[in-house]
């Protein structure tokens, strides 16, 4: 593509530009998973099971959209921003019979795809950047980093599900997902989570009483925690009291060896040993077998019984309750990925469909329920179908969805009347995610928002002060061949040993917690000021993003809000918004408007490039007045630009 | 020393308390109403003469509570002195809270299960136990929500230097999440124009997006959609109210700001103080660093210096303005310390079965001591507060109903006073 600053153009109308852009590759190779000729087919039949849902239930069917509406929803659906004003011009210009497939092609093959599955993964799998107590914080990167690159590589969903739960060992000794089970304290929260992620079925409730809204019993609950049950990750290594009273000798034994600062330091170094040492899940995960907790109050079970794995629905698999059973993890992932746990293709088939069509085909998203409890019975196994045609390959079946002429079909005006069930008749208008709004802000703020820096992955070596002392595989390694005692020793002469080598800043008072935070590597990535896409941030991100309702990703999935808050308004009205884009000359979207010449092509220009349609006839009176009223007119069109991105509109899928 | 330790009434409550906790909430009904509700309220009681406003002073870590407002006769570390309340003692790091504890209801008796941080400071503000499934909304949402905004214009509840995990709405949304003000000087961010956008640049940019608004809200009447309306209306009224004025503590007199302590938690505190003159619910000032495995003295020290000098100016300087018996002020931490030192380089561990929070203002007793805990301070010996009882108590103190039931989107019950298993009751007998 030829870059608009480097040439010397002169103001020129809008069709000379887009002769200058040169033809988006639109035409690229198409996808090279699976035969385009199947996703056709596939979009079809799903189709033929709409239209047949249509004649069922007496709706009209509904008008497919025009080209821009599809362009920008399709953009949002697929790599999670709105185009380019290069991308929007573009693909408005273009004539070609195919020009939707063509885009949607273009759109699969983006590297914005996997970013845009990022978010969705950190928010899903509620993926932060550290987890633990304030003794011992360990680094979530590797688990973070594992995650992207199943986003950036399309890994299959069953595969994924099959790592994650399965994978033991020190995190920074295998390359596998261990460390997923370790989140804190809140293990069977944690798996209520991951059976509602996999399955669809709620059994947090039954993690404490039998569920009275519910089949599911206490005991269910504990017959399946028994297949994931098992030490919590590594135990942390070391006697912290003889550590301190050894401390507190040197201190009286050689006043001035052991200032409050340098102890600091040191508990900062023990932290960080057994953070790197026990971030991981441990080789005994997967008893098989688990006791009833103290508390257990029904007739099935007593107190401290111990009870065996059994599967509460879907694939009957079993494990004994007399002793372990080294495959129980095994088993577990086998009965959640099974074909006869049909929950499993369901759920993911279903939460993509909403992902892709704005239109939740159970009451609640993510939620299983019978196919046959739905309005859309026939459906919902067709997609499961396909998606298990697919071998679970995410990518193509979002792309299947978005090939059908369902997605195509107008947003839907009419308000759900309370207690109606969706119908297929178009998606509702829905706020974009706080992720979708940054990244479309960026789309337009630079050239190509998808090839800004991406964020480094956790660094494997174990730094002390700034310095490598080894890698934090060997570090795991050497800590956990180590007995207590040979730990204390150990702490002491590698805190010898690295005192010695030091840097000055930390010699030069800095505090303990910044000689901590420089050991951890959580704060990686591109440089702070750095634009950069919504996935390459931290995890969550905080400031503009916690103000736009993005998940904390502490504990709950789908926690994201989307509710308008006068934080949001004020952002949008005096924030970040002026300096990345309408005040911003060399922003992506001022270097298309400012070459337009004549009223009321630039006004068209800004309505097609910021929320790309046209004016209407009102819209256009009212920014021409607003132009014509206007003293100094460069700031007439800004303001013009400022009105459209505050506007709700920009902020909706529709 | 005002105590109602002694009286009948609350050691049947101690009793019934512990029933509850030992056997489940069932058993206090079987026992008798008259008994279960002495000290604290019955289900759905009201304050008949509510407060108006709550600044949450959070005391983030677990303040000590034997070094502070607890001091055993055992505690040879710390030097106590006399407080306004004849025969009670605080540590001598707290020379100005000490005068004005005769405006305070001190509660001794604080319990709590939940030892570790997160889960602590979670409970504090949400009064549930984190559940992985939903997220709770913290009691300003709450009490925003339940009460309605006295001030129109501005936010009904303001978190100031305060992690946004603790402020948020939950499942209420966000719409009950606290505004959040970062440095206190900083006040409310983006509330001014860009500074090239005239005030006629800014009306046309608001004319135009009205326009497309109208527009939008016209061809796309989702409830979603719908929930934007008003929104710019409310960011420009924030904008343009004369209270915004409120945000900004450079308003104050050098005299006024150094005396409130020129730190963030101080300054926080004055901004709270002006926050509440203009009519804000709910409004959250955090001190951090009270997690003292080591070196506990030297941090409990300094976490006092700038903890007294702010409150005891914010109490004096309420009261001086009329405002101390419509604002409850509440000083609470997630958990207090171990008693048995040292831990670790003299240091204290956490510990969640015994400590103390203060209240002040909005109708509490005057010079009030609640509840004591035992001779070494390790457990409670009469009139146990919990977490869920002092939410709930706050909630009380502004009229509400901590057990009224709300439902969430998910059809989800929740109440104030926290969940079926744990619910909390207000100390009713605190007040006058």
């Amino acid at each position: 593509m030829v870059s608009l600053q480097s040439q010397k153009m002169a103001k020129t109308s809008f069709k000379n530009i887009l002769l200058f852009v040169g033809l988006l590759s639109l035409n690229a190779k198409a996808s090279d998973m699976i035969d385009p000729a199947l996703i056709k087919k596939n979009a079809n039949a799903i189709d033929v099971i709409v239209a047949e849902n249509f004649k069922l239930n007496n709706i009209t069917v509904p008008k497919v959209t025009d080209d821009a509406t599809f362009m920008r929803r399709a953009f949002l659906v697929s790599i999670g921003r709105m185009p380019t004003p290069k991308e929007a011009l573009q693909f408005i210009e273009l004539e070609h019979p195919d020009k939707r497939s063509l885009l949607i092609d273009y759109l699969y093959n983006s590297k914005g795809y996997s970013s845009h599955l990022t978010n969705w993964y950190y928010d899903l799998f509620t993926l932060r950047e550290s987890f633990g107590s304030n003794t011992v914080i360990r680094d979530n990167g590797r688990l973070i980093d594992w995650f992207r690159d199943a986003a950036a590589s399309n890994m299959a969903w069953d595969d994924l599900c099959r790592e994650i739960l399965t994978s033991r060992g020190n995190v920074y000794e295998t390359s596998k997902p261990a460390g997923y089970f370790e989140k804190g304290d809140a293990v069977d929260d944690h798996l209520s989570n991951t059976v509602r992620i996999f399955t669809g079925v709620r059994l947090e409730c039954a993690q404490c009483h039998d569920d009275p809204f519910q089949e599911w019993e206490q005991m269910d609950f504990y017959t399946l925690k028994a297949f994931v049950e098992g030490p919590v990750g590594y135990k942390g290594k070391g006697d912290y009291g003889g550590i301190f009273s050894k401390v507190r000798e040197l201190q009286t034994s050689s006043p001035g060896k052991y200032s409050n600062n340098h102890v600091g330091r040191l508990q900062s170094l023990l932290f960080s040993l057994n953070a790197v040492a026990s971030h991981g899940t441990s080789p005994d995960k997967g008893y098989g077998r688990v006791e009833l907790p103290e508390n257990y109050q029904y007739r099935d079970g007593k107190p401290g019984e111990m009870v065996g794995g059994r599967t509460p629905f879907g694939d009957k698999l079993r494990t004994g309750d007399s002793r372990n059973d080294k495959d129980s993890l095994t088993k577990f992932a086998d009965w959640m990925t099974s074909d006869k746990t049909p929950e499993f293709s369901i759920t993911i088939a279903n939460r993509l469909w909403e992902r892709v069509m704005g239109i939740s085909l159970t009451p609640v998203t993510g939620d299983y329920v019978d196919p046959k409890d739905t309005n859309f019975r026939k459906l919902i196994l067709k997609l499961a179908t396909i998606m298990k045609d697919y071998d679970y390959d995410m990518k193509t079946y979002q792309k299947t969805l978005m090939s059908t002429r369902t997605f195509q079909f107008v947003s839907t005006q009419k308000d759900l009347k309370n207690g109606e069930k969706n119908a297929l008749d178009g998606r509702r208008a829905t706020r974009m995610s706080a992720e979708q709004i940054w990244d479309s802000l960026l789309s337009l703020s630079v050239a190509d928002p998808d090839s800004l820096p991406t964020r480094a992955k956790e660094s494997s070596d174990f730094l002390y002060a700034g310095q490598l002392v080894m890698s934090k595989a060997d570090m795991a390694k050497k800590v956990n061949s180590l007995n207590t005692e040979e730990f204390n020793d150990y702490l002491f002469e590698l805190y010898e040993q690295l005192k010695k080598k030091e840097f000055p800043a930390a010699e030069a008072g800095a505090d303990s917690s910044d000689v901590y935070s420089n050991m951890r590597s959580y704060r990686r990535g591109v440089n702070s000021g750095q634009l950069k896409r919504a996935s390459e941030f931290p995890s969550p991100a905080g400031g503009f993003f916690a103000v736009f309702g993005q998940s904390t990703r502490e504990a709950a999935i789908d926690e994201a809000s989307k509710e308008g808050t006068v934080s949001q308004a004020l952002e949008l009205l005096n924030g970040q918004v002026q300096s990345l884009i309408i005040h911003n000359p060399k922003s992506s979207a001022n270097q298309v408007i400012d070459q337009i010449e004549g009223e009321e092509e630039r006004i068209k220009t800004i309505f097609l490039v910021v929320l790309n349609r046209i004016p209407d006839d009102n819209e256009m009176k009212l920014c021409l007045d607003v132009v014509k009223g206007a003293g100094n007119k460069a700031a007439a069109y800004r303001n013009i630009v400022a009105g459209l991105i505050s506007s709700q509109e920009f902020y909706f899928i529709f | 020393m005002r105590t109602n330790s002694t009286d009948e009434v609350s050691r049947r409550q101690f009793l019934i308390d512990n029933a509850r906790r030992l056997l489940g909430v069932s058993v206090a009904p079987m026992l008798g109403s008259s008994l279960a509700t002495s000290a604290h309220a019955k289900e759905g009681s009201k304050n008949a003469n509510p407060a108006r406003s709550v600044i949450f002073l959070n005391m983030d870590g677990g303040m000590s509570h034997v070094d502070t407002f607890d001091i055993k006769s055992g505690n040879k570390k710390v030097n106590s002195i006399e407080s306004s309340i004849k025969g009670f003692k605080v540590a001598n790091y707290l020379p100005q809270t000490a005068k004005v504890l005769n405006e305070c209801t001190v509660i001794n008796s604080m319990t709590s299960k939940v030892g570790a941080h997160p889960q602590g400071q979670y409970l504090l503000h949400k009064n549930y136990t984190p559940l992985g499934t939903i997220i709770h909304p913290s009691l300003g949402a709450w009490v925003t929500r339940e009460a309605g905004r006295v001030n129109e214009e501005l936010p009904g509840y303001v978190a100031v230097n305060t992690p946004a995990g603790h402020t948020g709405g939950g499942w209420m949304g966000a719409n009950y999440s606290a505004a959040l003000v970062g440095k206190p000087e900083e006040g409310l961010k983006n509330v001014d124009r860009y500074h090239s956008v005239s005030e006629k640049d800014f009306n046309d940019r608001l004319k135009i997006a009205d326009a497309l608004n109208a527009k939008f809200h016209q061809n796309y009447a989702t409830p979603e959609v719908k929930g934007y309306a008003g929104l710019f209306d409310e960011a420009v009224k924030v904008m343009n109210s004369e209270d915004l004025e409120a945000f900004k503590i450079s308003k104050e007199s050098s005299q006024m700001r150094s005396a409130y302590g020129m730190t963030d938690f101080g300054q926080g505190c004055l901004l709270a103080r002006r926050l509440v003159e203009v009519g804000v619910r709910y409004i959250e000032v955090t001190l951090g660093g009270w997690d003292t495995h080591y070196d506990n003295f030297t941090g409990v020290e300094a976490r006092c210096k700038e903890l007294d000098q702010a409150y005891a100016q914010l109490i004096n300087d309420l009261k001086s303005k009329g405002l101390l018996e419509s604002t409850m002020v509440v000083l609470a931490s997630e958990f207090g310390r171990g008693p048995v030192q040292p831990q670790y380089n003299d240091g204290r561990s956490h510990h969640a079965s015994s400590f103390t929070s203060i209240i002040a203002g909005g109708g509490v007793n005057k010079g009030m001591v609640y509840g004591q805990t035992s001779k070494d301070a390790m457990k409670v010996a009469s009139d146990p507060v919990t977490i869920y009882d002092l939410n709930s108590t706050i909630a009380y103190g502004l009229g509400l109903d901590a057990h009224k039931v709300v439902y969430s989107p998910g059809k989800r019950p929740f109440r104030i006073a926290g969940s079926d298993k744990e619910k909390g009751a207000p100390v009713t007998s605190i007040f006058t």
